[in-house]
């Protein structure tokens, strides 16, 4: 479901001024290096490095933020409540934990 | 209303729910994607594919704009941003499990000096230049139960004391090797030829083990068991992991991982992905 991922990710373009940010490396930032690259294994530096050239940026991820209902009954009432469509986007994972 | 759903699940569901998804696909017929129904069931607009990738941004949008002209007028919504899966890469449950945070996505660069022994000398260009992303994002979770999460801590709380995880729980990370979200691609368990991860504590300071973790996975599968599309792949991985001495308990862990994926027979010399595991307690 790559593709429902990518036009969310092409919505959310800008919705989010963090920009590239990169978060949740939370104990990686203070940790003293664990070798050097002379010694061929890599500091705590340059796996964070490596690991935010991989992980989405805090912008790619904006579309998580969105209030996703994931019970369809659920969505069906506030819908009702609301007076409004349900957006229902469905996939063969978990569309907010696997795509 | 947006509502994301696992069709699979809402298969199984006794709430109505079965029924109601059941019916919007009657009324459009769709694998999946995405529909816009009314509160009554009714399907105002629907879309599965699009006819021009980099334009379906806006032929989202044109589904979306026909569902809401023919439902009507409808007021803005004031929702404020949540946290669907608020223990994804965070916290330990109730019941000891943990749910690591996994992404990926093919990449390019990190040095040619890192090219993995086997790979054709024309895709050494692969490895030109700064390690950086060359595709689209997977997001994935895996959650690991108690005594697989267990495995992570140190036994011995000295320097240089090592230990092997057990291969169950390294098999369980080989479906980072691909980075693909597709169920057709992902590797499975069972997939893996060899899944070693092992961990060594690097040092022992103010309460808290600096572990360093490395490990090295291969993986064969037939993509939907059609022996006409065989698939392998092969990677590294390197993390680090905080260990609390007096919590007894990890505090954090990175690990990124370092694949080359060959699909059939891959003449022309493998593609590469990168992965990355993450996760942090509160």
């Amino acid at each position: 479901m790559k593709t429902m991922l990518a036009l969310l990710l092409a919505l959310s373009e800008g919705a989010n001024p963090a920009g590239d940010r990169v978060e949740g490396l939370l104990a990686i930032p203070s940790f003293a290096p664990l070798g050097s690259a002379s010694e061929g294994k890599p500091s705590g530096d340059d796996l964070a490095r490596r690991a935010a050239a991989i992980k989405p940026s805090e912008k790619e991820l904006t579309w998580l933020g969105i209030p996703w209902v994931m019970d369809l009954m659920e969505a069906q009432r506030l819908a009702r409540d609301e007076k409004r469509p349900i957006f229902l986007w469905a996939t063969g994972d978990d569309p907010l934990e696997r795509c | 209303m947006p509502a994301a759903i696992n069709l699979y699940r809402v298969r199984k569901a006794t709430d109505g729910a079965r029924e109601l998804f059941q019916s919007v696909q009657r009324q459009k017929d769709q694998y999946q994607g995405v529909w816009i129904v009314s509160p009554e069931g009714k399907v105002l607009a629907g879309r599965q594919d699009y006819k021009d990738f980099k334009n379906g941004a806006v032929e989202l949008i044109e589904t979306m704009d026909a569902g809401l002209k023919a439902f009507g007028p409808v007021e803005p919504r004031r929702a404020k941003p949540t946290n669907p899966l608020p223990h994804r890469g965070l916290g330990v449950q109730a019941d000891g499990s943990i749910t690591l945070a996994l992404y990926g996505r093919q990449v390019l660069g990190g040095g040619r000096e890192t090219i993995p022994a086997g790979v054709e000398a024309s895709r050494a260009w692969l490895w030109d230049g700064a390690l950086r992303a060359d595709g689209p994002t997977m997001i994935d979770s895996l959650t690991l139960p108690s005594e697989d999460w267990s495995a992570f801590a140190p036994q011995k709380l000295e320097a240089g004391a090592s230990w092997s995880l057990p291969e169950s729980v390294a098999r369980k990370l080989v479906r980072l090797l691909t980075a693909s979200s597709d169920q057709s691609g992902m590797p499975r368990p069972e997939d893996a030829t060899v899944a070693e991860l092992k961990a060594v504590v690097e040092s022992v300071e103010g309460g808290m083990a600096k572990i360093r973790l490395a490990g090295r996975w291969e993986m064969a599968r037939l993509v939907e068991g059609d022996p006409k599309r065989p698939m392998s792949a092969a990677a590294t991985a390197e993390g680090a992991a905080l260990y609390d001495v007096e919590r007894k308990s990890v505090r954090s862990l990175l690990m990124v991982f370092d694949s080359t994926i060959r699909h059939g027979r891959s003449e022309g010399g493998p593609n590469r992905a990168g992965a990355v595991v993450e996760w942090n307690s509160p």
